[in-house]
């Protein structure tokens, strides 16, 4: 905001995004170089991709409570996953790379900006990531994990873990444990910014009372408009709001139109509508949470970044959506098989800048378009990192 | 020190009386603890371990039948490993590698083999947890492929909880969340009920424990627990719990811990016998009847190995975030101290003024009448 090249350059933000793991996977093909410096898999494999996004700042997944979120390993050591996925990031900064800043405080995140390079913000998306000794509330994983570059918390998946329950775990109507307690208010001390995506109605208004801070919802729509377990309700719209946070919606067409295989622009736009009546445009956010596994159709579009390892790996599905072992679910919440995983013309991340036309087209000013697309998230950003 | 097979005999005698009931009752400890040490042994080369050191100790102490942890929530009672699963293996293995070569006690897997064993007058053993990690399987997939494969290996009491959060439930250390019974908690107890496993409530927080007895259609255990208005600690139950164990048919398993019986006698070292026992269980007499009160010792105290959670755990006087205290000196009773003093619970109830049908009911009775509505 006090940079003037800012203006020039727009801020254009994906909020939620977990298509890492083809970048993992080629990285250690080739790590001896990489390491190195001889070659930048970053350079090669990811940034194409953002640049087709045509984004400059990423919250990137880079662990979580679903096996989904460990990608190409499907490793059951949630810890160890966040760590090698850190460690690349880190690996390919340390041997020259200078298309992206691994964003550890808000100036970092201007000086990516200023400098015309990818900001990525790693973040994780579910707290299992975090649980350390299965019998001892231990920060340590938290704090290993920030000094390697962490700076996002999305407290639950769509289950239980050692913080809170998920979604899915509405019955248990739980609170934040005593280790979610802890957790929270060392990510508060260290500045990280905390994520209600996927948290039970129950954990979300205790996290309230914890954490001061302004929050984000991730990738949510509003249950008002679509009445969707994942969905978030009126009351944690104005919440979030309340506090200056920005609910950034997901493209998923299970949480944009339940009545329709595939929802439109429209459909989304309602979403973005409502929230933007019951609250303001300037607590939006778009956090598609495009996966490369659910990335459907043309396999040309998404080439290599549907290999994620011979154990998670299928060539005919149609939709390889979720869950191997439970089509359709993840975790006790059902998403459903749709002809299309994402609503119609934003697919996959090269359509992501399809949206800019369709807010102007529906009315949204220019100065609108640019809050949603990214100027709120980074609002959220600069009040929650340190400088 | 108490040993395993100490016999201090300052406190009180076992009248003739006494003597007869012991002989004449099954005596249920359902709460047993000996892997604690059993374990050590064995990483330390001995055989032939139940009968060299557990075997006496539990006929002086008058036990026919124990229930014996195999396995927990955290690393110091399940062999040092944060896998769970594997400890709990590793103890089942223990001990069916010497019931290979001993017939002095049996793995019972379902109430006929209790009786069988009780005939042949051996030491009737089951397998049990406290606390259900180990079965919580991958950690994104409600799976009860862990608990089918330890019923195989003969798991068939089950604590959900330890002092804290597992998938299933909460156990008192996680109170804040005041959260009920998990999705897959809910799956846990009813393919225990229909396995036919036990399903033991201790730890566990309000809402969970009130869960599992709406879910449960078969009658549950409490295995080692105090009375709170007797002794107000978080783990104690109070009354509404133990009126609902009541109306359920379940059983209440009084422990021999001393801050869960006196309060503050850890920390001040003061002497408490069973006769402060006999408080808790004249309290839960008098709201839901003797039909429903068992012993569940929980003696940890043993030659090697003296209150494992103060030798094993980071944070002294703290299990998962429920705070036992930091004990002066012994921790468990003065009188019993160990298996071996078992014996007198009889002469205080005695003393009590509890007739010969409560006493036989309350050393195992209503235990054995447990495992015969639930061990099919």
């Amino acid at each position: 905001m006090n940079n003037p090249q800012l203006s020039s350059t727009p801020v254009v933000c994906d909020a939620h995004q977990e298509i890492l793991g083809e970048y993992i996977y080629q990285f250690l093909l080739n790590e001896g170089q990489a390491v190195n410096g001889a070659v930048h898999v970053f350079d090669k494999v990811y940034k194409p991709v953002l640049k087709r996004q045509g984004v400059n700042l990423v919250n990137m997944v880079v662990g979580g409570d679903h096996v989904a979120q460990v990608m190409y390993s499907s490793s059951e050591f949630r810890f160890w996953d966040a760590h090698k996925n850190l460690d690349v990031l880190n690996s390919e900064l340390e041997a020259g790379c200078e298309s992206f800043m691994l964003c550890r405080s808000s100036d970092d995140i201007d000086t990516a900006l200023t400098q015309q390079k990818i900001g990525v913000i790693a973040t994780i998306a579910g707290g299992r990531v975090l649980h350390g000794k299965p019998n001892l509330n231990l920060l340590s994983s938290l704090r290993s994990l920030y000094r390697s570059g962490l700076r996002g918390l999305q407290l639950t998946g769509n289950g239980r873990n050692r913080l809170a329950d998920g979604v899915a775990q509405g019955r248990t109507k739980g609170k934040l444990t005593e280790f979610g307690v802890q957790v929270v208010k060392e990510a508060d001390r260290l500045g990280m910014i905390l994520d209600t995506a996927q948290l039970s109605d129950y954990g979300f208004y205790d996290l309230m009372d914890i954490t001061g801070g302004p929050v984000i919802d991730s990738h949510s729509c509003a249950s008002a408009v679509c009445s969707h377990p994942r969905n978030i309700s009126d009351r944690r719209i104005k919440m979030i709001a309340e506090r200056g946070g920005v609910i950034c919606l997901s493209f998923l067409a299970s949480l944009v139109n339940q009545q329709r295989s595939v929802p439109d622009a429209e459909d989304l736009l309602r979403h973005i509508d409502h929230i933007a009546d019951l609250v303001g445009v300037e607590h939006i956010g778009l956090g598609p949470d495009y996966c490369a596994y659910k990335t459907p159709v043309d396999r040309k579009k998404v080439r290599g970044f549907a290999n994620l390892g011979p154990d998670y790996c299928d060539f005919d599905r149609k939709t390889p959506v979720m869950s191997e072992k439970y089509p359709g679910w993840i975790e006790g919440i059902w998403y459903g098989h749709r002809d299309s995983d994402f609503v119609a013309g934003l697919e996959q991340t090269e359509d992501f800048s399809n949206i800019r036309g369709m807010l102007a087209k529906h009315g949204y000013s220019e100065t609108e378009c640019r809050l949603i697309m990214g100027e709120n998230f980074l609002r959220v950003c600069r009040q929650r990192l340190g400088t | 020190m108490p040993g395993n097979t100490k016999t201090d005999n300052s406190f009180i005698t076992i009248s003739d009386r006494g003597q007869r009931l012991n002989e004449e009752a099954l005596f249920v400890d359902v709460h047993n603890h000996m892997m604690f040490e059993f374990a050590i042994r064995r990483a330390l080369g001995e055989s032939d371990i139940f009968d060299t050191h557990y075997l006496r100790a539990l006929q002086e102490g008058s036990i026919n039948v124990i229930a014996t942890s195999v396995g927990a929530n955290s690393p110091c009672t399940c062999n040092l490993t944060d896998h769970l699963e594997f400890g709990a293996f590793e103890q089942i293995d223990m001990l069916r590698l010497e019931a290979e070569q001993t017939d002095s006690f049996r793995i019972c897997e379902h109430y006929g083999d209790i009786e069988k064993a009780l005939a042949d007058g051996k030491i009737a053993l089951l397998l049990a947890f406290e606390g259900a990690r180990a079965l919580e399987g991958r950690a994104d997939e409600e799976s009860l492929c862990m608990l089918r494969t330890f019923y195989r290996l003969g798991l068939r009491i089950n604590c959900i909880c330890g002092a804290g959060r597992t998938r299933f439930g909460d156990g008192m250390g996680e109170a804040r969340a005041d959260a009920g019974l998990t999705t897959f908690g809910v799956a846990l107890i009813e393919e225990m009920n229909r396995l036919g496993m036990i399903v033991d409530l201790t730890h566990m927080t309000d809402r969970s424990f009130f869960d599992v007895l709406e879910v449960s259609s078969k009658p549950v255990l409490v295995s080692h627990i105090g009375v709170k208005k007797v002794c107000d600690t978080p783990a104690n139950l109070d009354d509404e719990r133990i009126k609902a164990i009541g109306a359920n048919g379940g059983v209440i398993g009084m422990e021999m811990v001393k801050t869960e019986i006196r309060k503050g006698s850890q920390e001040t070292g003061e002497l408490v016998t069973f006769d402060d026992v006999v408080k808790h269980i004249d309290h839960i007499a008098a709201l839901v009847g003797t039909d429903h009160i068992g012993i569940g010792l929980d003696f940890d105290n043993f030659d090697l190995v003296h209150n494992i959670h103060r030798a094993m755990c980071p944070f002294p006087g703290s299990i998962e975030g429920f705070y036992t205290g930091v004990p002066k000196g012994d921790h468990m009773l003065n009188d019993p101290d160990t298996l071996s003093r078992a014996g007198v619970i009889t002469e205080y109830l005695i003393r009590h003024g509890y007739s010969d049908d409560d006493i036989i009911k309350i050393l195992g009775g209503n235990m054995m009448r447990l495992f015969s509505q639930t061990l099919l």
